[in-house]
């Protein structure tokens, strides 16, 4: 075969990024994917006869504009709608919603967080969507000011609220604003999802303001599955060849300088540059050891991803009825923050959910049902990967009963609509998309696991200290899934 | 009263006394109101049981700063600090590791549980020791001002930015992983074996509502490597005649001085007019003047108790109210007829010679959070025990021994509130004798008397609000520039002429003095006095 200039390994939505935007400036790029459908965590399957969920991570308000603009994605189908209302269980988090269900406190106290978090996101989103400066010791200063500057303009009292909120408990901070549980829960969870953390936890209020600064307005229509769509039509059309059922077992490297890779077939791939669009730990497997510095291994090896989020998708014969509503597309679901609170404590401690857990769901329907029929893409909060008992047919069995009882106390008939069901453990979501930890974000979001830090200090820059070798993943800054960020700067 | 005072500090505890001393030395006229009848606040030893001393709250010395024993000439009035020579902890399972200054035995200690760990220990605390020097750089100045555009405060943070590149890639990434990381996660990118990694992991949530396994936790460890005896780096000591002996040297250091000490002087009142704080009102109704005022109390207290919302700015008001005490910690005292025997270890040897932790397991430790977390204290609590006897026999009469056991979790805001504790505090110290006497057989029957004191107890008797034993949590966003409150970090409060002196300002608890020191010489420095 003959060489190219690009190899990406992986084909989820950094890796479909990375290998258009390295097609788009010129270069020749394949994308390799192991499984034998492209999108990894974004992309859609069929999960029984009829039925097709979305994508595993099923929210795309925080795949970034920039990114979509840049890529000329619209050009490919790629459609944009308003993000909907999110129904907190009896409660939409809209502003009046909140007014007409909750007491006035609650309702001023909603508005003010609303206004706050408004304020101080754009400061927090240029400092995702810029690539992390270098913090290193030979590393000029100078690209420090920058942020500095950034924070500063906020004004004292939001940059002084801003450091002293950021470290703190998000049902601390949440608490001074609004009382209802389920409201604070709502706000809480899908800023969990990423952590290791509960509500209770310190600097979880950060973790929630960075998710809400990168959250548009607007999702993609047709959810992950469609940007996937999106991004291989743009690939395919700009020449990139994609190809599927193509596991790479090794990343090969000579004088420290990347020559190619090696698929598990046998079959040498040469070429200047490859993109590691997987998990950053998995450089571990794919590098010979010593390719990387001991230093850098080391770091890899200390990257933390305890995954501690299931996947379960049902296939429903009829909508949902949630609070008697049939236009739900966006639920969460939890009692209040002592309920995400236990929910992390059993997963911390390795143990199933003992009660129904917290759950973040969207409602399918059109292409991925039939009529009238729907689909629930659920992510249970609070399943831990490294479940002492391990995990069996019978540990999933109890995480579908926890997630039934859960929807059940929404819409009472749920079970009887039930006609298909699958459930994945964070073991699962290993095995199938090769996640350490089964951590859906390729690495826990924690202050020492962000930004400069994200993955490590020595690959934050989106490059290995091997020649022509680079990562594009959730794993590297700045985290949060689907921003297609990662692999724009990557291909830069 | 017609004497005319130069400053008048307000609580007798060891930063309000080191902060009477430094001003008495530099030739102010100082007076210092104590409400107890005794002095030291939280660093007092008292004859709880006749003949049976204790110090009764803080029970060791280790971050005491050694320019204050200096400048206030600490030793020449009494104080006399013995080493703390080692660690030790039981397990459920009868084995147990003792650390000590010796490296070759604390090499074996560890070897027996993982030979790895052991390699790595020294190696762990050179890293540490090389950080805990960087981060006296904090502890021993006050606190940077990153909002300020004051020439001295940005040479300040370009001074501390450069000592931080000049620690090297490697130390930089440490350092910031300690800051946010849990103590738990950051100490098993070091060791393996989970009974080290557990009695090493809880010196990281001393006094805080925080588990071992919580963001943010890591950062107090560095604590235990900053502890320094006259600048023997890394050693932990007890103060012969209790902690409080620390306190009475430094009064007795200010009385050298000129500084005039009240007790049983409690302070309802500060006065503050047009904005600025002229004096105290005592609470039999006596008035007394000065140009400054300096509390040595909690924030909290001083603030809205002494001052009032009234005189005081919104925005600082808000951040009083978000300021976090949440106290998790308790005392038992216990007096003893003689010293049982650890099952694990029975006999005397090196591991009387220290502090004791129960402190098992790393899941032990989380459960024990687990429980306060909710409003319980913990069924199976986290334990430190020094037994002040063994270096100093005359705390108790002969052939007795006193014990003092630091608990936690106890927490401030049980379920049922805080005013739920006195008739809960005999089961908390019930719960407490039965963890200990699981590693100890022969503990109940050598109990002669035991004092229990709850976080609500601590509220009462030592005006410790909540119970917090540091004055405020030392969390990431208590720390530094934001300790009380972003903006007065640097002793000075909104109220002109009012000062703030105690462990709620910069660097925070731990009888280190730091703060009652640095208070004074700021104010000095700025002429405020």
């Amino acid at each position: 075969m003959s060489a190219v200039d690009t190899l990406v390994v992986g084909g989820g939505v950094d890796g479909l990024v990375a290998a258009l935007a390295a097609a788009r400036a010129g270069r020749r790029a394949v994308v390799l994917e192991a499984r034998s459908e492209l999108g990894g965590l974004a992309g859609g399957a069929a999960f029984a006869e009829g039925y097709r969920h979305a994508g595993i991570l099923h929210d795309t308000a925080t795949f970034r504009l920039q990114v979509a603009k840049a890529l000329g994605l619209a050009a490919h189908g790629l459609k944009l709608r308003p993000r909907p209302q999110v129904w907190a269980g009896g409660v939409w988090l809209t502003p009046e919603a909140v007014a007409g269900a909750l007491p006035t406190g609650d309702a001023a106290g909603y508005r003010r967080l609303r206004t706050f978090v408004k304020r101080v996101a754009p400061f927090a989103a240029a400092l995702l969507d810029a690539p992390p400066p270098d913090v290193r010791e030979e590393a000029p200063l100078w690209p420090l000011v920058k942020p500095a500057v950034g924070l500063r303009r906020l004004g004292a009292a939001d940059m002084r609220a801003l450091l002293k909120i950021g470290p703190t408990a998000l049902r601390d901070w949440l608490s001074e604003h609004v009382t209802d549980g389920r409201l604070m829960a709502a706000l809480a969870l899908p800023a969990l999802l990423g952590t290791w953390m509960g509500p209770m936890s310190p600097s979880s209020t950060g973790f929630y303001l960075l998710r809400e600064a990168l959250l548009g307005p607007q999702e993609v229509e047709g959810g992950p599955a469609a940007l996937v769509a999106a991004l291989a039509s743009a690939c395919e059309k700009a020449g990139v060849v994609l190809r599927a059922d193509a596991p790479v077992a090794r990343i090969a490297v000579a004088d420290g300088t990347v020559q190619g890779a090696t698929l598990e077939d046998g079959t040498d791939l040469y070429a200047e540059r490859v993109v590691c669009a997987l998990a950053p730990a998995r450089l571990l497997d794919l590098l010979q050891p010593l390719v990387l510095p001991a230093s850098v291994e080391a770091a890899l090896e200390h990257v933390r991803a305890r995954g501690i989020v299931g996947k379960v998708h049902l296939a429903l014969s009829a909508p949902p009825s949630f609070g008697r509503r049939e236009d739900v597309e966006h639920a969460v679901l939890a009692e209040d923050t002592v309920h995400l609170e236990h929910a992390f404590d059993d997963a911390k401690n390795g143990r199933l959910p003992s009660r129904p857990p917290p759950l973040d769901v969207r409602v399918l329907g059109g292409p991925h049902a039939p009529d009238g029929h729907r689909v629930l893409s659920i992510l249970a909060f609070g399943v831990p990967h490294a479940l002492r008992s391990g995990w069996d047919d019978a540990a999933r069995q109890a995480v579908l009963e926890g997630v039934l009882s859960a929807l059940e106390a929404h819409d009472p008939a749920i079970r009887d609509k039930v006609v298909a069901r699958e459930v994945l453990a964070p073991t699962d979501l290993e095995a199938r998309f090769g996640l350490p930890g089964g951590h859906l974000f390729h690495g826990e979001h924690a202050l020492d696991q962000l930004w400069s830090l994200r993955p490590t200090p020595q690959l934050s820059g989106y490059r290995a200290p091997i020649a022509g070798l680079r990562l594009a993943s959730s794993g590297c800054h700045p985290g949060f899934g689907l921003t297609g960020l990662p692999g724009l700067h990557a291909a830069g | 009263m017609s004497t005319r005072w130069d400053a008048i500090v307000v609580g007798g505890g060891h930063n309000g006394l080191t902060t009477a001393a430094y001003l008495a030395r530099a030739g102010r006229k100082v007076l210092l109101l104590e409400r107890r009848h005794v002095l030291g606040g939280a660093a007092v030893t008292e004859e709880v049981f006749p003949g049976f001393r204790f110090s009764v709250c803080s029970y060791v010395v280790s971050l005491l700063r050694p320019w204050v024993i200096r400048d206030l000439e600490l030793a020449k009035h009494g104080l006399d600090v013995l080493p703390l020579e080692s660690t030790f902890t039981p397990y459920p399972d009868g084995r147990s590791l003792c650390r000590t200054a010796d490296p070759d035995a604390t090499f074996a200690e560890i070897a027996s549980f993982s030979r790895r760990d052991a390699e790595i220990y020294p190696e762990f605390g050179r890293a540490m020791g090389k950080l805990a020097r960087f981060a006296k750089a904090f502890i021993d100045h006050p606190a940077p001002e990153p909002a300020s555009l004051r020439p001295r405060d940005l040479m300040q943070l370009l001074g501390l930015g450069r000592r931080f590149r000049e620690l090297g890639d490697d130390l930089a990434a440490l350092q910031f992983k300690l800051t946010t990381m849990s103590a738990v996660d950051f100490l098993q990118e070091w060791f393996e074996s989970d009974e080290l990694i557990a009695p090493m992991s809880c010196s990281g949530i001393i006094g805080t509502m925080l588990g071992v396994k919580s963001p943010g936790t890591a950062y107090v460890l560095l604590h235990h490597y900053m502890g320094e005896i006259d600048g023997a780096s890394r050693a932990w000591g007890f103060a012969k005649g209790g902690n409080g002996a620390v306190s009475e040297a430094i009064a007795a250091s200010a009385r050298a001085a000129g500084a005039t000490i009240r007790t049983e002087a409690p302070v309802a009142t500060i006065k503050v007019f047009n904005g600025r704080a002229t004096g105290v009102v005592l609470q039999g109704g006596e008035e007394i003047d000065a140009k400054v005022v300096i509390s040595g109390c909690e924030p909290r207290l001083t603030f809205l108790g002494f001052v009032g919302e009234e005189h005081l700015p919104d925005e600082f008001v808000a951040d009083l109210k978000r300021y976090e005490l949440r106290g998790s910690s308790g005392k038992v005292n216990l007096a003893l007829d003689g010293l049982p025997d650890f099952a694990a270890r029975p006999g005397r040897g090196a591991h009387w010679m220290g502090d004791i932790s129960v402190a098992p397991s790393t899941d032990y430790l989380e459960t024990a959070y687990e429980d306060a977390k909710y409003g319980d204290f913990s069924r199976r609590t986290f334990l430190n025990v020094v037994v002040p006897t063994v270096f100093d026999p005359t705390m108790a009469p002969p052939g007795k021994h006193v014990m003092s056991l630091f608990v936690q979790y106890a927490p401030y805001w049980l379920k049922e509130g805080p005013e739920g504790w006195p008739a809960r505090r005999e089961a908390f110290g019930d719960a407490v004798v039965d963890t200990l006497a699981e590693y100890m057989p022969g503990l109940k029957e050598r109990i002669l008397h035991r004092q229990v004191l709850s976080p609500w107890d601590l509220e009462q008797e030592f005006g410790l609000t909540e119970g917090n034993i540091f004055h405020g949590e030392l969390t990431l966003d208590q720390l530094l520039f934001q300790r009380p409150a972003a903006g007065y970090a640097r002793y000075r409060t909104p109220v002109d002429g009012l000062w703030l002196c105690g462990s709620g300002a910069h660097p925070g608890g731990g009888v280190m003095a730091a703060p009652g020191a640095l208070a004074a010489l700021e104010m000095l420095k700025q002429g405020a006095v």
